[in-house]
């Protein structure tokens, strides 16, 4: 079973690649700098293969794909070649790169034979040869080249049967195992019969522990396929020879289990080779009624496609494999849990392949009895319930109801018609029903849900969940008028008193109302109230603003009401909701299951003749997040223009309507960096990346510019050997780079004083998607980081901040700006400042005072100054040499001297300025500067003069004018 | 205090090199048709000195009797700017570009109120005041633009003194509007002479190894040869024996960095770096200063054939690194791309 040519250099790489790590597998790699690729002997000549293509690794599927459609990528380089950086990219490394990517668009059943030639053949030889040529050419010549390269690939793409020949020859020769001969000969049966080739294939894959259920299971295992084999190295015992590039996977085979990180990590990985197989057109419904389960990675879809497109058949997928599962499907690394669940309830399982065969071979019309029973049942149903609902109760009259809302509509008449949380129905409708004997008893009573202590409840949940519905349908039916008010009406603390209070505490109504047979009455406060009344606040969290106090307003109103009141709001949590945590019944209704609602949006599809199937409705309800309205509001627009839906148009509706938010700046940059993102599968569009982008502009560009260079690019990996990869990793990091510096230019256009906020799509793709575009692939840290851009800018300025503030008050004694102080002063300065207290101690005091004085510099000065100072002047370190005796000293001393100031702080323009001014020249000590023999700096503040004994008396004089210069500047 | 500030020139005369520009200064400063003036040349040439010698010459020492107002402006959005104003009775001296973006509103703020007022003191040589702008090159576009209208407009009660760098990021109208005036870098004759008679005011003997050291060392900043001086004085006073001129804090770690981009090239020292190159930007050293040692010093570390493209990269993300606004994106770009040539050069590999 062993695959019998496994490619030996390089196992698990993609194809293409093992050209690459062959050759420099060979080669030591510790000497990276030597002239050696280029100097190598040149090899014997490779067999008709064109000049042109020399430098390609020589898998010759290559050729005829490099030239395919313009993938993003392609779309990516080309627009780096504008921004500047030069056309002629790294050949070797580039081709290798693009090839393969456009290589993996499936060309339909070609893409099948693709490991096979891949991996026979010894590719050494030419690529020795390409070197040892193109050594001989300038550069010039190599990108002249890889235009010449280009076009001769379009003409073998034109002309295929050379090309199968040349792969055939190549094959034979190069081979002589039974295994790639025999695959050689199904491959030209597989080109006139695409779907019998598949299954073969796919019985290829079959494992032997597989029942295989559906499909037939004749040429079981003959050859395998090597790069099958080696995905699964879980159920085939690798064989030893397996070189060091493959490690990680080696581990896997070991039975430990992995961790969560790992986990992690690998569902984020997604699959091995994504997009590798064709997905196929089934019948509609064909899978309806199949349970399935998807376990482990598949080779070709990641987990969310496929989950996708079992939906889409109409099958339901679960979690876990149980004995009502129809089938499993097993990939690589499956969870040792779910295989020994299969295994219990013998389960069928199938491979990937099987299951896309599964797809294309199964006719809608095999659906087993059972379902089509269950079908019918359901069908019978809705028509049911579509005929009791619709057009309001004949009692209130004909209404014409074409214009009404299909949410008015269809809202619900009856309690048992209510969507989900029928125990919170049941709740409310038996604190409803009690409220009275509750009141009566003062609420003493708490009853069978302990709800009937509160005068109050407070329902909360998500939106268009059914709360006001079912508040009303309930109150209506326990006979009350419910009065509602919602965000639309004033509810200020003066509203709410004004309005509501005597009406609630009205005790005399009933009396009043009882004893005559009006039961309608309008009171004075303009509020309709019958004899049994319930107050319903909508939407109370949603009390802000305007309604200054209301909160408190209407809790204050629970707690003495006399009549019911039912508070509804979206967030319980919401500190604005604590007040009624004390005074309220909680009741958290929950977003009802979809099944549930599916059924009845159903019936209301069917009385509206729009045509959905009900996989389309289950997608449309699930991408709404279970918003009922919602999903009715988007089926009514829908029925405007058309009369049914289909699948992907369910999918389009959904999406186009999917709730904005849930988006942090982590979750958009990680979607950015996903494996998937620029995979050439990704049916993501350049508007779709971009629209990530503007989430968030703000954040978004900054997170790329932290996170670029903590991914694992996915383009990287599939480098042959590790230095070749590290290289490619630089590459693509640098491209990254280059491309977030552009980001920065557009930014400073739309942030400018022009203001070209035109340019905002621009910037989205220079700081954001073109960058992802290079460096995606999963975070080496499991998670991306915060932008420490913000934190740094932040610090950075306020260190700017105190340099100005020091160039200002040295701004007296020299000349230089603030660069020249930070530049010159400061590391001249430092040593000043701080070694005359580590060597003399306190005696140092003194100088450093009398320094600082010359300089106007205060103790904040001192300590920005430290701040200040790079590694070797590190200002902590250097301060904790001094001894704390000896700073404190320092401390003490400088705050019991007086000092000069520079400059009196600014307050206010205008009348401050005046007043300011006036400070100034309340200083008496201009007057007291010698004004032409002065030789010392002159200043307006403090004099000082040469001879030491004067200075002492000096100082002090103007201590009392400088103290109170000190004040007004406080 | 140190050195540079004690023993700066207090008079044109005092002044020890440019001697012709010295003369022609002092001639200016007697007539009264004084132009508006623009001193350009390195940092550390003298061109402050020079200023606030012209101003003595213009008005007397009185000039060099300062005081520091701190003004507030409200921006547009309503955000506080302090501005320093630096001022005697005859002069005043801003720095705009403290006001960042908002230098225009500074200017013309200023520039009109003191415009608009004539001379007050009437025993005043010239009827006009002055105001010297400093580095006016970080003056935005708009700020020029506004300076424009202003120099002809109040001609009569205002000169201007500007002072900058270079005259390349003046816009012409300007440089046009005002006699130039270039002060060029002292040579290491005339460096030697000035730190010698510091020497000689200091009383201390200066010898000549350490003094042509000195010199070499500051590349024509006077400012810096000072300082250093009284670094190495400090170290030894005596000035003898093998004396090391230690490199300023940020010189060195920008050295470490260009060590680690040499050592290592991969995206994780890259992420190394990245947090080097923050640490520089935070303590207030300038992009392009970091741009320009990094380069040097990678320059005297790498094969031949790769000074020319890190030079041009050098060059291309300089300018971004002015122009832009998020200078590390530019900074690290710049790093990847020397990484990623320094690694294909290694692998002998193309780099693009």
């Amino acid at each position: 079973m062993a695959p019998p040519k496994k490619s030996s250099s390089a196992p698990n790489l993609p194809k293409g690649q093992s050209s690459l790590s062959t050759f420099f597998g060979a080669k030591p790699s510790s000497a990276p700098s030597t002239k050696q690729p280029r100097s190598s002997p040149p090899p014997p000549p490779p067999k008709s293969q064109p000049k042109g293509t020399i430098r390609q690794p020589p898998s010759p599927k290559k050729e005829a794909y490099s030239q395919s459609s313009a993938t993003s990528s392609r779309y990516f380089k080309s627009k780096s070649d504008l921004t500047g950086s030069k056309a002629s990219e790294p050949v070797v490394i580039d081709d290798s790169d693009d090839g393969d990517e456009e290589e993996r668009q499936p060309p339909k059943s070609k893409s099948k034979t693709r490991p096979k030639t891949q991996v026979v053949e010894n590719p050494i030889p030419k690529r020795k040869k390409a070197i040892e040529s193109d050594s001989e050419l300038s550069d010039e010549d190599v990108s002249e080249r890889t235009k010449r390269k280009k076009k001769n690939n379009g003409g073998t793409q034109s002309n295929p049967p050379p090309v199968q020949q040349k792969r055939k020859t190549e094959q034979t020769a190069s081979s002589s195992s039974s295994s790639s001969s025999s695959s050689s000969g199904q491959r030209s049966r597989s080109s006139k019969k695409v779907i019998n080739y598949v299954e073969d294939e796919d019985d290829e894959d079959g494992n032997e522990d597989e029942p295989a259920p559906k499909i037939k299971a004749t040429q079981v295992k003959k050859a395998a396929p090597p790069i099958k084999a080696s995905s699964a190295p879980k159920k085939k015992e690798e064989p030893a020879e397996v070189k060091a590039q493959v490690t990680e996977k080696a581990e896997d085979t070991k039975p430990k289990k992995p961790t969560f990180r790992e986990l992690q990590a690998r569902k984020s990985a997604g699959p091995i080779n994504p997009g590798s197989k064709e997905v196929p057109v089934g019948a509609p419904n064909c899978l309806a009624g199949l349970t399935i389960v998807f376990t482990g990675e598949l080779e070709s879809l990641g987990r969310e496609e496929s989950v996708e497109l079992a939906k889409r058949y109409g099958a339901k997928v679960t979690g876990a494999p149980s004995s009502k599962t129809s089938y499993v499907v097993v990939g690589e690394n499956a969870g040792p849990k779910k295989l020994d669940q299969i295994k219990k309830n013998k389960i069928a399982t199938l491979t990937e392949d099987e299951f896309l065969d599964l797809i294309r071979t199964r006719g809608a019309g095999q659906i087993d009895e059972k379902t089509k029973k269950k079908l019918a049942e359901e069908e019978k149903k809705i028509k049911e319930v579509a005929k009791e609902m619709g057009a309001p109760a004949a009692s209130s009259g004909p209404v014409d109801t074409t214009g009404m809302l299909w949410t008015v509509k269809y809202a619900p008449r009856n309690v048992k018609d209510l969507v989900g949380n029928k125990t919170n129905i049941e709740k409310l409708q038996q604190w409803l029903r009690a409220w009275p004997k509750s009141l009566e008893c003062n609420f003493k009573k708490p009853g069978p849900h302990a709800t009937n202590t509160f005068r109050a409840v407070l329902i909360s949940g998500g939106p268009g969940i059914g709360k006001t519905t079912a508040a009303h349908l309930i109150a209506k039916t326990e006979g009350y008028t419910p009065i509602e008010l919602n965000a639309s009406d004033a509810r200020s603390k003066k509203l709410v008193e004004s309005y509501l209070k005597d009406t609630i505490n009205n005790t005399s109504l009933d009396g009043w109302y009882s004893g005559g047979k009006v039961d309608r009455s309008v009171v004075a406060s303009g509020v309709q109230i019958s004899d049994r009344t319930v107050l319903i606040m909508d939407e109370v969290d949603g009390m802000s603003g305007g309604d200054r106090g209301g909160v408190g307003a209407i809790n204050a109103l629970i707690k003495k009401t006399k009549i019911p009141i039912i508070c509804i709001c979206n967030d319980r949590k919401n500190p604005k909701m604590r007040p009624f945590e004390s005074t309220c019944a909680n009741l958290t209704w929950r977003k009802p299951e979809t099944p549930a609602i599916k059924s009845r949006l159903m019936s209301i599809a069917f009385r509206e003749k729009l045509k959905i199937p009900g996989e389309v409705m289950q997608q449309l309800i699930e991408s709404a997040q279970n918003d009922i309205r919602s999903v009715i509001n988007m089926l009514s627009t829908w029925k405007l223009s058309n009369d049914s839906m289909s699948f992907d148009e369910g999918k389009e509706l959904g999406n186009s309507n999917a709730k904005p938010g849930m988006h942090t700046p982590f979750t958009l940059y990680s979607e950015l960096s996903s494996p998937y993102m620029f995979s050439h599968t990704s049916k993501k569009t350049l508007n779709d990346k971009t629209d990530l982008y503007f989430q968030d502009h703000a954040i978004v560009p900054l997170m790329v510019a932290e996170n670029y260079l903590k991914s694992r690019p996915v383009l990287a990996q599939k480098e042959g050997n590790e230095q070749l990869r590290s290289l490619k990793h630089l590459e693509l990091a640098s491209k990254a780079a280059e491309s977030i510096s552009d980001g920065d230019m557009i930014d400073k256009m739309i942030h400018g004083p022009q203001q070209h906020w035109s340019l905002m799509p621009l910037h989205g793709i220079a700081s954001t998607v073109r960058p992802c575009s290079y460096t995606y692939g999963p975070n080496m840290n499991g998670f991306p980081s915060f932008p420490s851009w913000l934190g740094q800018n932040s610090k950075q300025t306020r260190l700017s901040r105190a340099v100005v503030d020091i160039q200002t008050r040295m701004r007296l004694s020299c000349s230089g700006s603030r660069h020249d102080v930070r530049q010159h002063y400061l590391p001249a300065m430092f040593p000043l400042m701080v070694e005359p207290l580590i060597k003399d101690g306190s005696d140092g005091i003194e100088d450093v005072i009398s320094f600082m004085d010359d300089y106007y510099l205060t103790i904040e000065d001192r300590d920005a100054i430290l701040e200040l100072g790079l590694e070797p002047n590190n200002g902590e370190a250097m301060v904790k040499k001094v001894a704390t005796a000896v700073k404190t000293s320092f401390t003490r001393k400088y705050n019991s001297t007086s000092h000069p100031i520079a400059f009196n702080k600014g307050i206010e323009t205008g009348g401050a300025k005046a007043k300011q001014l006036k400070a100034d020249t309340d200083v008496p000590d201009l007057e007291d500067v010698p004004e032409e023999d002065d030789q010392d700096v002159p200043d307006d503040v403090s004099v000082e003069s040469e001879d030491d004994l004067s200075k002492d008396k000096l100082v002090k004089r103007p201590k009392t004018s400088l103290s109170k210069g000190k004040r007004k500047k406080v | 205090m140190l050195f540079v500030d004690k023993y700066r020139p207090k008079s044109l005369e005092e002044l020890d090199y440019h001697q012709s520009l010295n003369e022609r200064l002092i001639s200016l400063a007697a007539h009264d048709d004084f132009p508006h003036t623009l001193f350009y040349g390195p940092s550390g040439a003298g061109k402050k000195t020079r200023i606030t010698c012209l101003l003595r010459q213009l008005y007397g020492p009185a000039t060099q009797k300062l005081k520091i107002d701190q003004r507030v402006f409200l921006n547009p959005s309503k955000r506080k700017i302090d501005v320093n104003i630096v001022s005697s009775n005859y002069h005043i001296e801003l720095t705009p570009s403290d006001a960042g973006a908002y230098d225009r509103l500074v200017i013309q703020d200023i520039l009109k109120e003191i415009a608009q007022t004539q001379q007050v003191d009437l025993n005043a040589k010239h009827r006009f005041k002055v105001v010297v702008i400093n580095e006016a090159d970080s003056l935005s576009r708009d700020a020029q633009s506004a300076l424009r209208r202003t120099m002809e407009k109040y001609m009569g009660n205002l000169r201007l003194i500007l002072c900058a760098t270079s005259t390349s990021k003046i816009i012409a109208p300007i440089r046009s509007r005002c006699l130039l005036l270039r002060v060029g870098a002292p040579t290491e004759e005339e460096m030697t002479t000035v730190l010698r008679s510091v020497a000689r005011k200091e009383k201390f003997h200066l010898p000549d190894e350490v003094a042509t050291q000195i010199c070499q060392d500051s590349g024509g900043n006077l400012r810096k040869a000072t300082l250093v001086l009284e670094a190495l004085r400090m170290q030894s006073p005596d000035l003898s024996g093998s004396l090391a001129i230690a490199k300023p804090d940020w010189e060195t770690y920008c050295i470490k960095t260009a060590e680690s981009i040499l050592s290592e090239q991969s995206p994780a020292r890259l992420l190394e770096v990245r947090s080097k190159l923050y640490e520089l930007l935070v303590h207030a050293i300038p992009a392009t200063l970091i741009i320009k040692t990094l380069t040097d010093h990678l320059l005297k570390r790498v094969d031949e054939s790769l000074k020319a493209p890190i030079v041009e990269k050098a060059a291309f993300y300089e300018l971004r690194c002015r122009t832009g606004s998020k200078v590390i994106f530019h900074l690290e770009a710049f790093v990847a791309q020397v990484m990623h040539m320094l690694k294909s050069f290694m692998m002998d590999m193309d780099f693009d």
